[in-house]
């Protein structure tokens, strides 16, 4: 007989007859979250309460909750199922229909009125709680392969995602439709048929074009003259022997970190007016002053200031990814190297490019703080949106109109991008390191390229340097360079009282909402995207391809529109948040939530799938897969994904700037406040202050998420392919 | 409880349009060692892995020790797999990998690791606990791989292709020892190859698979004197594959004419008639042409090649082309050479169709 231990374990099958603690632990949290915070949020009711009213949705819910976790006690794992399944699902509906259908829900007897009530938190735990019910109840009748974990993650996301993305969109969309008439359609087309938003008479006179073609012109130039310069700069660096500094990677970095329209006001300072290069012009050279930077030539400054460095991440990136094998071929047929470049270099990188420029578009679609700054007399959608919402006449028809052609031209951009990126495949990127040496750029071209860059950067770095100093000195919008810490002190003075510190300065309340918020999201942010990420890429479901496509979705849509769609969907029954810290959290959550799910999936590529399958055949459920095997290789994403979530809710202006309120201000927010108020030391100050705590911030969330530790050949045993 | 047998029963696996597996039926014994063997895209990996759980059945059952399996996922299944890639867990040392099946088992971490050391010891690891998997040789991670699905002492150990990331000389080894160690701890082993010799070194039982159905499932001996048909015939050991006569069947043995040529093969109850014939390339003996026993076949030596231990060579008949392989003894001939081609007895069967 051969050797065996002496202990058989043998955990499989006999798991179902076990209790199964996933139902009860539902069932402790979906009762007690209602039971002590509020079922409806406007007169506090809680569970009790809306129990004694006879509503029936709370009551199902309960029933649900209690029947499926009894009958795990008792061990009768499919009636536990059947309970949750059926019940799960009639308490949703039962939900549903009194909160978005309260009058036909108050015609049979669902609720109290017909207007509809304002469910609180507690009745958003009961809601979760029921849908995991559900999801792990029909998993366990086969849906999602049997896989509890794959079935509550995405179902839970499913819902999440329609509610927080889909749902906002949707309202948006149908309030464009609403107005004085009752003939839908034509309150829509008049609306949209309006000469200030489609005239194109700036093309033939002197008169204004409209905000639509505006928009798509500064898009065009803005994507066209980043990408250019980016090239031109990851051409310098990838392919001549040049070593950038090591500060050229800061630099890189700066963009992300600094709030969307410090540029915009960088340049003021230098180019206004009266600005610092004005000035010096006009003394030195006679060249008058004059308000060209307001308009489309500043904002496109702007704009491509902040756009080039990322576009030179990814196309340094691509450049690298390139085989030099294929340019070393073309040189022994005897390209030359102007030959090589124009015919087998660029053709190559070509899906790059285009998927860089497609990317700047939408980010200078998307863009709300330089037009705000800068913008001048040159209006683009997005400020018209905010106009629209905030200015004098209260037009969210309007508001919502606009919104929707600019969702048009990104979701355009973005289908474009998805196809491209689809039939891109010709750029190998093999894990084996090719060797060889990539050719050198034709003579003269790295000449002409510095020739432009130089300049670039100099400009580049005038303005981080304004941003740096400008707060730190008396008042630098008239050159007066007296250093000093007043701008400071007004903002962020920190008293010793009696009673304590005293955080006498403006700006502490809305830099602490800001950071509050943000260390909120930034988790969640991660968490939902990186699991998201683990299920589309690699989990087969029903429905996979949708649920990708909404969490796409989302990254097509500009922080304004998602602005406009959020106020208007969630200040009004069931889900009423305009006003709490909960809508800029869920907000920043769902915003960011694509990046997430991209690095992971672009991380889990990089790890072979059968590794999970391995832990999956030593009896790791997914949950434990995921924990144990996946997230541990996915250290990098996870860094990645924190610091964008958090540093992106840190600088975000467009959707924020209308979910603002005085209780939960933020900090950028605040900013646009001061530069409409004149007061731009104060405000490059405060920028300047939070650059330097979101570079704190990053190096912490590096420390203490950490490296993943994979020895020294380790980049070779995660990628060791499968079949 | 020990190895358990396992039962297909009309398995079929489908990819959208593709039929990666299409209607199998086998049955491998407790305690046996089968391997999968077939050209590539022939379903061996998808067979193995519909075992493991890893992917679930579009149609028929799956038993495991007479237990429908065919709805449980990988983790409710008690079998483990040791992957081509290995797919050690690269942020986690020797130990720890091999610990992962009885922790992920609820088994208390001091029990895990006297588990984990036990199969390390048995697999000559013993004293690379703390190593982690990128800081030991292919060989090294390969057992670390096999101690890894050890440990749980599953019903059924897959292997899928354990050896193709090894060198040729390490390939004979390792391939020993893992019989050696099914044999030793009467495990229930299926393994995937797409190397025949390996297949016919190490299995109980072989299953040939072609175009996602089982050609033929014997035993090594039996595949090589028994080919059940003409892929199975022409894939093992790259037969002559050639039309013949059925001249006459006395008991188990019948009498073939090939071309003239008369030789003698095993019936397989078959009754006198045209047949095709399989002729392995070491069935036929050179002799000159002149030579006095008359018979056999007559050829024009083609090509003539010189590996070492052995001949190969192409030899145009009246059969056709016929690969035909000799020992390089001193008496080789070269190209263009008129030769006589004799049955040595052995090597040549007929096929039932
Ligand atoms: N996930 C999948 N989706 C679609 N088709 C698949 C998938 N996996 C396998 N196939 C197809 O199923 C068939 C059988 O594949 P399988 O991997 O089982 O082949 P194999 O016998 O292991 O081949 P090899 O020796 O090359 O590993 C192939 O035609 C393959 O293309
Ligand atoms: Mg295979």
């Amino acid at each position: 007989m051969p050797r065996r231990s002496k202990a058989r374990h043998r955990p499989p099958t006999d798991r179902i007859a076990m209790i199964d603690r996933f139902p009860v632990i539902l069932a402790a949290a979906g009762l007690i979250g209602p039971a002590a915070l509020a079922y409806h949020a406007d007169d506090g009711t809680r569970l009790a309460g809306a129990l004694a009213a006879g509503h029936a949705a709370p009551a199902l819910g309960c029933l649900a909750l209690v029947l499926a976790a009894g009958a795990s006690f008792a061990g009768a794992q499919r009636a536990s199922a059947l309970f949750g399944a059926v019940g799960g699902m009639l308490a949703l509906v039962a939900m549903i229909l009194a909160g978005f259908f309260p009058a036909l829900a108050a015609g049979i007897g669902f609720a109290d009125n017909e207007v509809g009530r304002p469910i609180g938190p507690g009745a958003g735990i009961l809601a979760l709680a029921l849908v995991a019910l559900f999801a792990g109840a029909i998993a366990r009748f086969g849906a999602f392969r049997n896989d509890r974990f794959v079935s509550v993650s995405v179902i839970t996301i499913g819902t999440l995602v329609v509610l927080f993305v889909f749902w906002p969109v949707l309202r948006m969309l149908s309030e464009a439709f609403q107005g004085e008439s009752e003939a839908r359609a034509a309150v829509f087309l008049d609306r949209l048929l309006q000469g200030d938003i489609w005239s194109l008479a700036c093309l033939w006179s002197t008169a204004r074009c409209g905000v639509a073609p505006n928009t798509v012109i500064l898009g065009i130039l803005a994507a066209f003259f980043s990408t250019t310069l980016a090239l031109g700069l990851a051409l310098l660096a990838v392919r001549t022997n040049v070593r950038f500094p090591r500060a050229f990677d800061a630099l890189a970095i700066l963009p992300i970190i600094t709030p969307p329209f410090v540029i915009g006001l960088a340049l003021i300072v230098l180019f206004g007016r009266t600005g610092l290069v004005t000035g010096a012009l006009w003394d030195w050279f006679g060249i008058p002053r004059s308000r060209w930077l307001y308009g489309l030539p500043g904002v496109l400054l702007a704009q491509v200031l902040s756009q080039v460095p990322l576009s030179f991440l990814i196309l340094v990136g691509s450049l690298k990814a390139l085989s030099p094998t294929l340019e070393e071929a073309a040189q022994t047929l005897r390209a030359t190297r102007t030959r090589i470049l124009m015919t087998v270099t660029l053709p190559l990188l070509l899906p790059a490019i285009a998927n860089t420029y497609l990317l700047a578009f939408v980010e200078s679609l998307a863009d709300f703080g330089n037009p705000l700054v800068l913008g001048g007399n040159f209006e683009v959608l997005s400020t018209k949106i905010f106009f629209a919402v905030v200015g004098a006449q209260h037009e969210p028809g309007r508001a919502a109109v606009l919104a929707m052609v600019l969702l048009a031209f990104t979701l355009a951009a973005f289908l474009l991008q998805m196809r491209l990126l689809a039939n891109a495949s010709f750029v190998t990127v093999s894990g084996k390191g090719d060797s060889g040496v990539p050719a050198a750029l034709p003579k003269g071209l790295p000449a002409g390229l510095w020739s432009v860059i130089i300049p670039w950067i100099g400009l580049t770095i005038a303005v981080y340097s304004i941003v740096l100093i400008g707060g730190f000195v008396k008042d630098i919008g008239r050159f007066d360079m007296t250093p000093t810490l007043d701008h400071l002190r007004t903002g962020f003075l920190v008293e010793w009282t009696d009673n304590g510190l005293f955080w006498a300065g403006s700006a502490w309340d809305s830099f602490w909402t800001t950071v509050l918020v943000s260390a909120a999201a930034a988790p969640l942010t991660a968490i939902i995207g990186l699991l998201t990420a683990y299920v589309l890429a690699r989990q087969k479901f029903h429905g996979r391809r949708s649920l990708e496509f909404l969490t796409m979705l989302s990254f097509a849509i500009p922080g304004t529109v998602i602005g406009v769609a959020y106020i208007l969907a969630f200040n009004v029954p069931p889900v009423e948040i305009t006003g709490t810290g909960f809508i800029l959290i869920a907000c920043f959550v769902f915003r960011n939530m694509p990046v997430g799910v991209r690095a992971g999936i672009a991380a889990l590529s990089q790890i072979d799938p059968s590794l999970d399958e391995a832990s999956a055949t030593l009896r790791a459920r997914t949950g434990r897969t995921l924990v144990a095997v996946v997230l541990p290789l996915m250290k990098p994403a996870i860094v990645a994904t924190l610091i964008f979530s958090f540093v992106h809710a840190m600088t975000a202006v467009s959707a924020i700037i209308f979910l603002v309120t005085a209780r939960y201000n933020m900090a950028t927010a605040y900013i646009v406040g001061r530069v409409e108020a004149g007061e731009y030391s104060l405000a490059i100050a405060y920028c300047a202050f939070m650059i330097v705590f979101m570079i704190v911030a990053i190096a912490t969330i590096r420390l203490l998420v950490g490296e993943a530790r994979l020895g020294r050949r380790g980049s070779e045993a995660i990628a060791a392919g499968g079949h | 409880m020990g190895p358990a047998s396992l039962d297909f029963i009309g398995v079929t696996k489908r990819y959208g349009a593709v039929t990666a597996v299409d209607d199998v039926s086998f049955r491998c014994e407790a305690g046996s060692l089968t391997t999968l063997l077939g050209p590539s895209g022939c379903g061996k990996t998808t067979t193995l892995r519909m075992i493991a759980g890893l992917e679930l059945a579009s149609e028929g059952r799956i038993l495991i020790d007479g237990k429908d399996v065919t709805h449980l996922s990988a983790a409710e299944r008690d079998v483990t797999m040791v992957f081509q890639s290995y797919a050690l867990f690269p942020h986690m040392n020797v130990l720890d990998n091999v610990m992962y099946g009885p922790r992920s088992s609820g088994i208390g971490k001091a029990q895990a690791a006297e588990m984990a050391r036990e199969k390390l010891g048995l697999l000559g690891l013993s004293g690379y606990d703390t190593r982690l998997p990128s800081e030991l040789s292919g060989g090294q991670q390969q057992r670390v791989a096999v101690a890894r699905a050890l440990v749980l002492e599953p019903s059924i150990l897959l292997f899928d292709e354990p050896l193709s990331n090894l060198d040729a000389r390490l390939r004979r080894k390792v391939r020993e020892d893992i019989r050696a160690l099914q044999k030793d701890l009467g495990l229930t082993v299926v393994y995937v190859t797409h190397d025949q010799e390996e297949a016919l070194a190490v299995s109980d039982e072989v299953i040939v698979m072609s175009n996602a159905r089982i050609a033929q499932k014997a035993s090594p001996r039996e595949l090589w004197n028994a080919p059940a048909n003409l892929f199975v015939a022409d894939f093992i050991g790259d037969a002559n594959v050639v039309d013949g006569t059925i001249a006459s069947v006395a008991g188990d043995t019948a009498v073939l004419d090939l071309a003239g040529a008369s030789v003698e093969a095993p019936a397989r109850g078959l009754a006198p008639g045209p047949v095709k014939v399989a002729l392995r390339p070491d069935a036929l003996r050179l002799a000159p042409l002149a030579a006095s026993d008359a018979g056999g076949l007559t050829g024009t030596v083609r090509t003539a090649s010189y590996l070492g231990k052995h001949m190969e060579y192409e030899i145009e008949t009246p059969l056709g082309e016929l690969f035909v392989v000799a020992p390089a003894d001193g008496d080789e001939v070269g190209a263009g050479a008129e030769v006589r081609l004799l049955p040595k007895g052995h090597g040549i069967a007929v096929i039932p169709q």
